[in-house]
């Protein structure tokens, strides 16, 4: 049995290093119509693509920062660094990529993952995806995964057709921003019938402070294709905060299955602002699975909307919130056609401090007859001066709908804790044992190696709390 | 901060608040859309003085009315009951939650003010009687004395086209208990908005039975504030849709003492093309420790146009609660029908029996007149779909 106070091998300072790369291109602070024209103009973007950004950056500046949610108004957009390109050169061997990004990615354990169990990945390092690779078997069947600059110069048609649909810049500010000054990402595209086995994994790095980092994913999954999708993201920790403002969208065309899961472990000082989305059409599925550990403060809240007959969707989250953080976590479920079906489970944890808040939507269109729509959202608060929100809205239209919504807010029953005393294990890790049972139906899910990981993080949150855990 | 002040600072707030909220958060979405016009009539009432009332209490157009003298218990205006110093003109004022809360709170011309005082005990209910039939903006204050155990029960009536306000602070004093039945039956009313705030000292107990039958445009508000610890307070209600009626209903639970307990239980019955948002809202505060806080809400949808939206918010800043909610939004079960029609019920009685038993926990603690009332109208409701 593994001991369960075995800690030692893990801890956050792991991620907590700062490699010394000398970008190879970096633009100034602030943003403005020549930041974006220089910044389309080293990526010898085609013109339509200029012009997407140029659009977006005015929708960026006439729309004011949300005043719901938690306060980020510390957000100085004329201080951040919207643009560095760490390498001139985009490699597809590990061995090409040059020494100290490599070492970058081999402390982080991303090509030791790779041989063990990916089907391909992509890696990125501040604004530029420095590493893109996909085992040939996939190649040979027209899977393409590369980062997203590269494939704007290789597939023009394909983004053009997709980008920006799903997530238009008009739909927040952040998403507008993401638009405006988007440089890496991943572009994922599974031909008609596909079904790839084993998982795709990006990972992002952030290595500077007060910089932003706009990854732009794509993924199309095109009819009765499959795939499991894995996003990793950590920074180094600093005084002075970074701004992280992805946006994703998912086309899970008729048939097919996306699995998008996403481990987050940012550093304290990271304010994460993603917008994520999937089309799902009919009886296609797409699973949201994640998992959110780090960051400042994270306002995430993964969206599917139910296009087509038969479509569903799940929503798995686990956030944890420890200090002074405030994890602003969700879910958006629109069903817009009949018998879709969607279930949406998150769990928090908030402790010393934290804040954890679910915020979620979920509408029953008009005439999407005979939808099933569950949410469930459970919370732990470890001590008396945590916190926990919970903000779910429901829209019903349909009559013949069916609709569920639980939640709970509680602490750790003293009554288990002395029930696992009692037969011989320690306070600590009784309570550790209990948090990780509360967690249980979405680390499941989470793959085996990010879940090793995701219990021993958890373990050494609980730790750090001296007597809680 | 004088009672003249504190006035004209509610009237400048209600007129900087926009009648809809921040539009891109789902959490803060504004249900009902007020137009200006709708408003401003709430801002310009007259007082009406009574109609030739002659209840037990009675109000009219929100005027206090003569009643027969009930022993201990003080009936008279808002404003006489200030100038005899019974109430301090700022036990009026509550905080101010939105734009119509605000509004009520500047703007109200007119008040009743009722009286029960301490270690009064009676079985017998209370019963008082508003009704209304032009525009009115009132704002009304109960007390109830210490120690004291108290029914109520209150019929809201508004019988005109009018846009109406009706805002009562119920201060409930220590250790006291009440049995508080509302019947509000606001149908033929433009726009209302009915507010109820009870202020729960420590150890008072409230049991709310709240029975609406929602206009086209109805607002309604319950807030129970838990100053003191071990207040306990149940919230039972009920609303019926048949036609276009539109209700925004909020309950509004805040803790801010410890070992409070609370239990809201809210079901809506929606036939015609009605539709109904119950925000069920549970704040607990970080010193309210060791509180129980539950919220349950389904809602029925009997016809194709009836929409309804449940948004159970929870808001916990200590982690020695218990807090949960569960909602449903569904339609009658085929299944149950089936089983119902397969024993030789006919269709329609199946229908009535199912409905009957989803209201039940709702209906059956209410005394069997009112029960009855109530229920006639779900078999009208019924049989209208």
């Amino acid at each position: 049995m593994q001991k369960l106070n075995d800690i030692e091998d893990i801890n956050k300072e792991k991620y907590d290093f700062v490699t010394k790369i000398k970008p190879a291109y970096q633009t100034g602070k602030g943003i403005d119509r020549e930041l974006i024209e220089e910044i389309s103009r080293v990526k010898k973007e085609p013109e339509w693509m200029k012009n997407i950004r140029l659009k977006a950056l005015e929708v960026f500046l006439s729309k004011p920062i949300p005043k719901w949610g938690p306060d980020i108004s510390e957000i100085n957009f004329d201080e951040i660094t919207y643009y560095i390109k760490p390498e001139d050169r985009k490699a597809n061997d590990w061995n090409e990529v040059p020494d100290e990004i490599k070492n970058t990615f081999e402390k982080l354990g991303v090509p030791e993952m790779e041989r063990k169990y990916l089907a391909g990945s992509v890696a990125q390092l501040e604004s530029e995806g420095v590493y893109s690779k996909i085992k040939k078997q996939w190649a040979d069947k027209g899977v393409v995964f590369m980062d997203m600059d590269s494939a704007l110069q290789q597939y023009p048609e394909i983004i053009k057709e997709h980008f920006g649909k799903i997530v238009p810049p008009s739909d927040n500010k952040f998403a507008a921003l993401n638009t405006a000054v988007w440089s890496g990402g991943s572009f994922l595209y599974i031909p008609k019938g596909v079904k790839m086995e084993l998982p795709v994994q990006a990972y992002f790095r952030m290595n500077g402070e007060m910089e932003g980092q706009f990854e732009r994913t794509l993924i199309i999954a095109e009819e009765g294709a499959s795939v499991h999708y894995i996003e990793g993201c950590t920074a180094p920790t600093y005084s002075k905060y970074s701004l992280h403002a992805a946006v994703v969208e998912v086309y899970a065309k008729k048939d097919s299955k996306v699995r998008y899961t996403s481990v987050q472990n940012w550093s304290d000082n990271i304010i994460n602002l993603p917008t994520k989305r999937a089309w799902v059409e009919e009886n296609a599925k797409m699973e949201w699975v994640q998992g959110s550990l780090g960051s400042k403060i994270t306002m995430t809240y993964p969206s599917s909307i139910l296009r087509g007959e038969w479509a569903s969707t799940s929503n798995l989250n686990v956030a944890l919130a420890t200090g002074n953080v405030w994890k602003d976590n969700g879910a958006k479920v629109v069903h817009a056609a009949p018998n879709t079906s969607s279930k949406v489970v998150a769990k928090s944890i908030s402790g010393q401090g934290g804040m954890s808040v679910y915020r979620g939507l979920l509408r029953i269109n008009k005439g999407a007859y005979n939808s099933k729509a569950s949410v469930q959202c459970d919370a732990l608060i470890l001590d008396d001066h945590s916190k926990s929100n919970t903000y779910p809205h429901n829209e019903i239209l349909d009559e013949s709908a069916s609709f569920s919504h639980e939640a709970s807010v509680g602490k750790i029953s003293e009554e288990q804790v002395n029930y696992l005393m009692s037969r011989g294990i320690r306070e600590e890790d009784a309570r550790s044992l209990i948090v990780l049972g509360f967690l249980d139906d979405v680390l499941k899910e989470i793959p085996l190696e990010y879940s090793l990981e995701f219990n021993k993080l958890i373990k050494l949150e609980m730790s750090k709390m001296g007597a809680v855990g | 901060m004088s009672f003249s002040e504190e006035l004209k600072n509610r009237k400048i707030i209600a007129d900087k608040l926009p009648a809809e909220g921040e539009p891109d958060s789902p959490s803060m979405k504004y249900y009902t859309t007020l137009k200006n016009e709708e408003i401003d009539p709430l801002m310009h009432t007259k007082k009406t003085g009574c109609a030739g009332m002659q209840l037990n209490i009675t109000t009219h157009n929100g005027s206090p009315c003569r009643y027969l003298s009930k022993g201990k218990i003080k009936f008279k205006s808002v404003e006489e009951a200030i100038r005899n110093e019974e109430i301090q003109e700022k036990e009026i004022f509550t905080e101010i939650y939105d734009k119509m809360s605000a509004i009520n709170q500047g703007y109200f011309t007119d008040g009743a003010f009722i009286g029960i005082p301490a270690n009064y005990e009676d079985e017998n209910m209370i019963s008082i009687l508003n009704t209304g039939d032009s525009d009115f903006n009132s704002r009304n204050i109960y007390r109830i004395g210490a120690e004291s155990s108290v029914k109520i029960l209150e019929n809201f009536i508004i019988t005109g086209e009018s846009n109406i306000s009706h805002g009562t602070v119920i201060r409930m004093g220590e250790n006291s208990s009440l049995d508080y039945y509302f019947l509000e039956d606001v149908k033929n009313s433009k726009v209302s908005y009915v507010e109820r705030t009870f202020i729960m000292p420590r150890y008072s107990r409230l049991r709310i039975h709240h029975l609406s039958i929602p206009g086209s445009k109805n607002i309604t508000r319950f807030r129970v504030i838990q100053e003191g610890e071990f207040a306990e307070s149940y919230y039972y209600g009920a609303t019926l849709g048949k036609r276009n009626e539109h209700q925004d209903l909020e309950v509004y639970t805040h803790h801010m003492a410890p070992h409070g307990n609370n239990d809201t239980s809210f079901k809506g019955i929606l036939g015609g093309d009605s539709s109904i948002i119950f925000r069920g809202f549970i704040k607990i505060e970080e010193k309210a420790l060791n509180t129980d806080s539950f919220l349950l809400a389904n809602l029925l949808l009997l016809s194709k146009e009836a929409r309804g939206n449940a948004l159970p918010v929870l808001e916990i800043y200590n982690g020695e609660v218990k807090a949960k909610h569960g909602e449903t939004v569904s339609n009658i079960s085929e299944d149950e029908l089936l089983y119902l029609e397969s024993r030789g019920l006919e269709p329609k009685k199946a229908k009535k029996l199912i409905i009957e038993g989803f209201v039940n926990p709702i209906i059956s603690p209410l005394p069997p007149e009112i029960a009855e009332r109530y229920l006639d109208i779900v078999e009208d409701v019924v049989d209208n779909a």
